[in-house]
């Protein structure tokens, strides 16, 4: 269960908002950033707590790709893959973090410590291409030359170390 | 190139803190506000002519004046800075480098609309943001410029700051008010529209960031002033986000009516490969018409941009060289509206991928004649038959790249493979 502080913090929510269930979103984040996803039993607890089914939980879980049903890495790596950022090499990002990691997107490397996945886009398209690492933008994480084509991946490998 | 008025305390160090901002004449806008009757506040935001930076370019001071004044209901101010659409990243700014300059907007609105509550709905993204915005708003209730008894008058306001949860639909205003509510983003039926029946089914007003981040000009100068600004019913400064194959990319502040190439060859230093011809420009967010080069030398604000057949949206201008593979770049914009559709409307939940596995094919060298007509047929199947813009906002870069860049989807087809591989 949640600690006594998220607790407390939950409960102040659901007096300040005009209903208790305004209180969804906020009190899905504070698990999960308590225990790093929001697990089954805590689903429950939070139903009883705001008045409402475990079904309308499950379906704010769902619905919203930020809240985790399981356990992620220690370090959840958003690669950018829209547009402005596909134009800028991302594909390219993508796949050298496929390769130092050795997992694939949504996969989670067997030392627990990075969770590789894609992320529509992050609003940081001037930075492109960018990477947010446990909500953090990493950006221009490609050193590219545009006439010759060379790409230099650097930048991203210093995050990596930094992180390991 | 003009004096900034919006990035004006923007460049300075401590930019994020109440000094500075009242050092730059912050909040002396909101105590001008507030010696005025809500009505007239509302009368003053009109006349300036400014107009919803969100997107829709719908006159603020009439959205204002649509709140019933006499309810017996509580009255809810939103700000949306739940910033999604790809291409546009100025919202952000403001709220991660200068957070006072949008709250000193929101206490304005709310005052005029008569709100006692107000929310911030901030993209779950975007951390700093919300650390920014938590901040301001601390330091705003100390100095009396939130909670009770505003600036020693008499109105009352809450503020509370609302994290999202990485939905691109939550941005539509009525999915964001089902979002607060503890609820999926699921848009509703309009009528009734927020005005009457918003938030927890209260009358509400909901505005964006830059929309908010421009009211407490109209106030520090008078609207006259502010309506000088821009060209005639375009009034006002404008933030211009370019990305895409540009030398300098960024946030640019320039009136409404700048010039699309002034801001991509000037502001954005100009293509960043040496030799590289412009192809096309998304002057509005991906979500709007794209534009072939010849068809790029226009103006841009509201009305402009939409005489050209396209719109300016969330002036996020997306600017691609003729290295880009077009139809590689549809399937891209194509598979981030498949990711974000709801699910309510049948048209858009399965359109968007039937369209992304279309395109897809033909990318593949796999796509037939028809396969082309077939992308205009669904989308147009979908354009307009939805509850909410997602819909439109999918269709409308489907058919305008499709019927602008017809010959490269033959060329996919009849090669059978794509010309430009590994572009985009």
């Amino acid at each position: 269960m949640p600690s006594p502080k998220v607790e407390r913090e939950i409960d102040a929510l659901v007096k300040r908002l005009p209903r208790p269930q305004a209180a969804m979103l906020p009190a899905l984040h504070l698990i999960q950033d308590e225990i790093g996803h929001v697990p089954v039993p805590e689903r429950v607890w939070l139903a009883g707590k705001l008045g409402v089914s475990p079904a309308a939980v499950e379906a704010v879980l769902s619905f919203y790709t930020l809240f985790r049903r399981q356990p992620e890495g220690k370090y959840v790596l958003y690669v950018c893959s829209t547009l402005p950022c596909a134009l800028k090499g991302c594909e390219q990002v993508f796949g050298h973090l496929r390769k130092l990691l050795g997992v694939d997107a949504g996969g989670t490397t067997a030392d627990g410590r990075f969770t590789l996945k894609r992320a529509e886009c992050l609003g940081a398209c001037d930075e492109a291409p960018v990477v947010q690492v446990n909500g953090e933008f990493h950006n221009r994480v490609m050193d590219w030359d545009p006439d010759s084509g060379r790409a230099s991946f650097a930048t991203l490998e210093r995050l990596l170390e930094d992180l390991r | 190139v003009s004096t900034p008025l919006l990035l004006a305390n923007i460049g300075k160090p401590d930019s994020t803190s109440l000094a500075s901002y009242r050092g730059s004449g912050g909040y002396e806008g909101l105590a001008h506000a507030l010696k005025m009757q809500p009505a007239e506040v509302i009368e003053e935001v009109k006349n300036s002519g400014l107009r919803g930076r969100g997107g829709a370019g719908f006159p603020t001071g009439m959205k204002w004046g649509f709140v019933p004044k006499e309810s017996p209901k509580q009255r809810y101010f939103i700000c949306n800075a739940d910033e999604s659409e790809p291409g546009t990243f100025k919202d952000r700014l403001i709220m991660e480098r200068d957070p006072h300059l949008m709250l000193e907007g929101l206490i304005t609105g709310s005052y005029a609309i008569g709100a006692s509550h107000a929310f911030i709905y901030v993209r779950g993204e975007f951390p700093q943001a919300h650390r920014a915005l938590a901040q301001a708003i601390e330091e705003a209730r100390r100095e009396k410029l939130l909670g009770r008894k505003i600036l020693g008058g008499d109105y009352d306001l809450e503020v509370h700051l609302y994290k999202g949860a990485g939905a691109y639909i939550c941005g539509e205003e009525t999915a964001l008010m089902e979002s607060i509510e503890g609820k999926r983003g699921h848009p509703r039926l309009k009528p009734p529209f927020p005005a009457v029946e918003g938030l927890f089914g209260c009358p509400t007003n909901i505005n964006n960031v830059e929309t908010l981040a421009n009211v407490p000009l109209i106030f520090s100068h008078g609207h006259a002033w502010y309506a000088a600004i821009g060209r005639d019913k375009n009034t006002g400064p404008k933030l211009y986000c370019l990305s895409g194959h540009l030398k300098r990319p960024g946030v640019v502040e320039e009136p409404l009516g700048v010039k699309l190439h002034e801001l991509i060859y000037e502001h954005g230093g100009g293509l960043w490969r040496k030799g590289a011809k412009l192809k096309a420009v998304v002057p509005g967010g991906s979500s709007v018409p794209i534009l072939r080069a010849e068809e790029s030398d226009i103006l841009m604000d509201f009305d402009s941009v939409a005489k050209a057949g396209s719109l300016l949206g969330s002036a996020g201008v997306i600017v691609m060289d003729d290295t880009t593979c077009i139809v590689n770049a549809l399937l891209n914009v194509l598979k981030f509206y498949a990711h974000e559709s709801c699910g309510q409307c049948t048209p858009c939940r399965e359109g968007c991928h039937w369209l992304v596995k279309i395109v897809r094919r033909i990318e593949d060298g796999k796509g037939t004649r028809a396969d082309i007509d077939l992308i205009d047929n669904v989308a147009g199947n979908i354009m307009g038959k939805t509850i909410c813009p997602l819909g439109d906002a999918v269709a409308m870069p489907a058919q305008s790249y499709v019927r602008k860049f017809r010959a490269e989807f033959e060329e996919h087809v009849k090669r059978g493979s794509c010309p430009l591989p590994g572009a985009a």
